[in-house]
């Protein structure tokens, strides 16, 4: 199973992804736990304040949305390991939400790509 | 640039509490996450998920719960509490003059823990502590409550006195600022991209203003009424730097962030509003996103919307704006946006049009049709058309025709 945090927002507005695949880590059925001990299924809480970091949770067919101050309980656990186990030792890559430089004007797809690790 | 390390995979993500006591495990929390290095998830439970397995008491994971209640048992003796506020001292407070009311300013450090307020180490009119982070939070939030106070009127954020309360040392290498609706918090960076993000006045500007925002017009943190309440907290942010500094519009870097970037990033700063998109470009980093015009505005579900993306676009007219009128920025353009701000005409969810429009009004208040059109001329360079009524009396009175037709 692939999951994949991705973090947006704070006040640099920079968006970092990390990605694991749940095989390949040293204990995939204590991931597996891991990612059941996640409220999916519970509302998406509001957040508030300014500035925070926004999470965007991916795993297998299940995504969530969380603002920085619900990553708690399993929630700030998974995002830790997945940042820890990530290729290149959670050193996840950098992208930023911009229009592609060849977007086709009123084309505004977000740069989702992913760069490999340590990209120059 | 191929060694350099983006940020420590240990880094904590946040969590919020304004009321420490809602938060008394973080320090034996963080104790324990410092020492998992370990490869196995299961090998360091921390006691969040010992408590959510405890209860669970059926079905595969029976056995877990119940070694997940004897561990948290025995980990009871080990919680810690944060440190709580106290009240500012009555004694040694030097009351800066203000438009009658009086700075109060309590530094709190998180020794990077995830903790708020953290321990007390400056209060107001105390001497300098030699912590460059904490005597930069204290001199940042006296220049922006002097520009509030001594320009505009307004009286802390509030515009009542409100204390000024900051954490500095927040996390571990944690590459953020934020208002968290009570107070600011300040990490120190990871050190290789991000220095401490005190360094900048016009971040420390940026994070307060945020608190006026939410007692003024209250513009909610999605899509572009988000996108201009992070406008509004640059527009102020510059603001300090420029008034502290006595820099007219001309003389200005109009750069917000400038000095946040290790010397390894290729980037002045995190944002221009005087050319958006152009603050950085580095290979790592890739090149600063901004839009500067309307055509250009990027739609996305990440960042509540793209908040700190597409503010370049209300941020390029307000540069226009101080521009066309002139001087120091503060003085006319800073005090229509003040006005459009704060007095009460401008809807929480505001779009560009909206807050466009509203500026236009307020400019003719305040000043003459030629500011006016200063001003409707900027929005219109960034692609924005002011919208609403020109003349608040009528736009008061203004019914949308398609509510309960």
């Amino acid at each position: 199973m692939r999951v994949e945090v991705s973090r947006s927002g704070g006040f640099a507005g920079l968006r970092r992804t990390w990605v694991v695949q749940v095989e390949e880590t040293p204990d995939p059925q204590a991931f597996l736990l891991l990612i059941e001990a996640c409220p999916w299924d519970e509302p998406e809480p509001e957040s508030s304040g300014a500035d925070r970091f926004v999470y965007q949770v991916q795993a297998g067919e299940r995504s969530a949305t969380l603002p920085e101050p619900a990553v708690q309980g399993p929630w700030l656990e998974l995002v830790d390991q997945v940042r820890h186990f990530s290729a290149g030792h959670g050193l996840g890559p950098v992208t930023t939400d911009a229009a592609p430089a060849d977007a086709a004007p009123g084309e505004h797809a977000v740069n989702d790509a992913e760069r490999p690790p340590g990209a120059e | 640039m191929g060694s350099r390390r983006l940020s420590g995979p240990r880094a904590k993500i946040g969590t919020m509490s304004k009321h420490p006591s809602q938060d008394p495990v973080r320090p034996a929390e963080q104790h324990t996450r410092d020492q998992r290095t370990s490869a196995s998830v299961c090998a360091i439970v921390p006691p969040y998920l010992l408590e959510r397995l405890a209860l669970l008491d059926t079905g595969r994971l029976a056995p877990a719960a119940h070694a997940a209640r004897g561990t948290l048992a025995h980990d009871a003796g080990f919680r810690a509490t944060a440190f709580p506020w106290t009240e500012p001292s009555t004694t040694g407070q030097t009351a800066l003059p203000s438009a009658g009311g009086t700075l109060v300013r309590t530094i709190g450090d998180a020794a990077s823990a995830e903790v708020l307020p953290g321990k007390i180490v400056r209060r107001e009119g105390d001497a300098p502590t030699g912590d460059p982070a904490t005597d930069e939070a204290y001199d940042g939030l006296g220049a922006t409550y002097r520009l509030f106070a001594e320009v505009y009127g307004r009286n802390s954020i509030d515009g009542s006195g409100l204390g000024l309360d900051a954490t500095v040392h927040y996390g571990h290498e944690y590459d953020n600022a934020f208002w968290d609706g009570a107070q600011m918090v300040f990490g120190d960076g990871d050190g290789e991209v991000f220095g401490r993000f005190t360094r900048s006045v016009s971040v420390i500007g940026h994070e307060l203003t945020h608190g006026v925002t939410q007692f003024t017009a209250g513009l909610a943190y999605q899509g572009q009424s988000g996108a201009l309440n992070e406008s509004v907290s640059d527009v102020f942010g510059v603001l300090v730097e420029q008034y502290q500094a006595g820099q007219s519009t001309a003389a200005a870097s109009w750069l917000i962030g400038q000095g946040l970037f290790t010397a390894e990033v290729q980037g002045e700063a995190l944002r221009s509003m005087k050319a958006p998109g152009t603050a950085y470009d580095d290979d790592v980093l890739g090149k600063d996103p901004q839009p500067a015009h309307m055509d250009d505005y990027v739609q996305t579900d990440a960042d509540n919307g793209g908040v700190h993306i597409n503010s370049g676009i209300p941020n390029k007219a307000f540069y226009l704006v101080a521009a066309g009128l002139g001087g120091n920025a503060w003085e006319r353009a800073g005090a229509i946006w003040y006005r459009a701000l704060t007095d009460g005409e401008l809807p929480a969810t505001a779009d560009f049009a909206t807050f466009a429009g509203r500026t236009v009004a307020a400019a003719t208040d305040l000043f003459d049709t030629t500011a006016a059109e200063v001003v409707s001329g900027a929005w219109t360079q960034v692609g924005v058309t002011p919208g609403g009524a020109p003349d608040v009396r009528t736009a008061a009175a203004w019914v949308d025709p398609d509510v309960n037709s």
